[in-house]
């Protein structure tokens, strides 16, 4: 976690160089797993001067010294951003805002993270970088598209990631994988440098151990500071957001609700159910005008999947357009009119607990638009209204599942305290597959 | 929620064969009958924003 690790730099008694040789080392262990593209050449430099920043007393802030790895549709200046593909890109000629400013803040991003190709779906499986192994069972996807941000979080890689979310791409892995991930209002965290899916549904944010780990990542992202001491009140559950969700999965997200936040009301959000259809068209129209040149000229390099989304994407009719674009409003209203009277809205992250991965899947992708909505329905009506909204784990056992807390546009103090009172009685968990521990000697990423 | 309808996962030969059919524009509009239910989007009510 990034406050005991920033505590124990306070008090000499671990540095980033040291937390460094521990994270290649845990990648080193971890190159089946397929979570991590590649490494940072000059990560090791920034650990060292942080390293004096802290034995001098000068350091930046929380997030001096601190191991982070960003999903690669992320720039970073000297290393190619894949976006998942295999389509040869050149080397960025400069960091991403993001990067820029967590290496202002002190931070050592010291890997490039796999991902879901283009980020177009939310399963994480990706056939031409290897699917990142999820840790909780090996057998099941990982979640995505941010998939292995988190799976490298979870597995003691990385103090924190962080992804992207166009459609929950950040918080159905932090959720599948066990751990909190925010996705801030859109707008909030510059976009520039970053590999965009679609124009407006994208944003970027932070996925981590904990809500004040998520805190203090945001702050940085954002440029502002998070008030702490924020009242919850009494947030709504969204009765729709429950619809069609697993049985275990509803019953599981409501106790633990009840359990956080007392009798707590529910309410309906009638256009809100219809997130799935929305999103798909808004996607599909997007994604196929900024993948447009890709699709011209490297189509054979593409997924199968991933082709054929965008060429049905681009084919939609102008009448679907035009009616997503109404109930998106609709949507957004809906929402904003239920927070404007509660707070804070709450239900599942996801529909399911982590899919079994099909051996086909993993070998040349697959198209399961069922699948795609089980695992992001609930998720897409926070992209289409650009509210905050970020997942925290709610069970004790089992294949882990997310709670999700949905808030007033730029009221991310309020989604991450509710975060808090969460995992105050839910408290992370570590997975059975971890490669967090002592250093080894890094070989395969010197030969990549 | 409206989910979509279940249907069959598209994986292997199926999904080589779809990715190459998309090419097309004509099968491209059969097949996107087929998507359009699928994905619940041939059911989006007209709303008011």
């Amino acid at each position: 976690m990034i406050s005991t690790l920033a505590a124990h730099f306070r008090e000499g008694t671990d540095d980033p160089v040291t937390a460094l040789e521990r994270a290649l080392a845990a990648a080193e262990r971890a190159v089946p797993d397929r979570s991590i593209r590649c490494l940072v050449p000059d990560a090791m430099e920034r650990a060292r001067a942080s390293t004096q920043r802290h034995q001098q007393g000068a350091a930046l802030g929380p997030l001096d010294g601190i191991p982070l790895v960003v999903k690669d549709c992320i720039d970073v200046r000297g290393l190619p951003t894949t976006n998942g593909t295999r389509v040869p890109v050149p080397a960025a000629e400069r960091s991403a805002t993001v990067v820029e400013r967590l290496e202002a803040a002190g931070a050592v991003i010291f890997a490039k993270a796999n991902m879901h190709e283009l980020g177009i779906q939310p399963t994480g499986v990706n056939p031409h970088h290897g699917t990142p192994v999820n840790p909780w069972d090996g057998g099941r996807i990982p979640g995505g598209s941010s998939s292995g941000a988190a799976v490298s979080v979870a597995t003691g890689i990385a103090a924190a990631a962080i992804g992207t979310d166009a459609g929950g791409s950040i918080r159905v892995p932090a959720a599948l994988n066990g751990l909190v991930g925010l996705k801030p209002t859109f707008d909030a965290v510059p976009s520039g440098g970053v590999a965009r899916l679609t124009h407006d549904l994208d944003h970027v944010g932070p996925i981590a151990w904990s809500a004040d780990d998520c805190a203090a990542l945001f702050e940085v992202l954002a440029g502002r500071t998070l008030e702490r001491d924020v009242a919850v009140g009494t947030p709504a559950l969204v009765a729709d957001l429950f619809e069609g969700a697993d049985a275990e999965v509803a019953s599981a997200v409501r106790a633990a609700a009840r359990e956080c936040f007392g009798e707590v009301p529910e309410v309906r959000a009638p256009v809100t159910a219809w997130a799935s259809a929305i999103e798909f068209v808004i996607v599909g129209e997007q994604a196929f005008q900024l993948a447009s040149d890709l699709l011209r000229n490297h189509a054979g390099l593409l997924g199968h999947d991933t082709r054929t989304i965008l060429r049905l994407g681009g084919a939609l009719p102008p009448s679907d357009r035009r009616r997503a674009a109404r109930a998106r409003q609709a949507l957004t209203a809906e929402l904003e009119r239920l927070l404007e009277q509660h707070g804070l809205l709450l239900g599942p992250t996801t529909g399911t607990p982590a899919p079994l991965l099909h051996p086909l899947a993993r070998r040349l992708g697959e198209l399961d638009t069922r699948t795609m909505a089980r695992l992001a329905a609930q998720t897409f009506p926070a992209n289409l209204s650009g509210l905050p909204a970020c997942t925290v784990p709610c069970v004790r056992e089992g294949l882990p599942l997310g709670l999700q807390i949905i808030g007033r546009r730029g009221d991310e103090a309020r989604v991450l305290a509710a975060a808090r009172v969460v995992e105050a009685k839910y408290p992370p968990r570590r997975p059975p597959r971890y490669h967090g521990g002592e250093r080894v000697k890094v070989t395969h990423f010197q030969k990549a | 929620m409206h989910l979509p309808p279940p249907s069959p996962p598209i994986r292997g030969f199926l999904l080589r064969l779809l990715a190459r059919l998309t090419a097309f524009a004509p099968l491209r509009r059969l097949i996107l009958i087929k998507l359009r239910r699928d994905t619940g989007i041939a059911r989006l009510p007209e709303l008011d924003g």
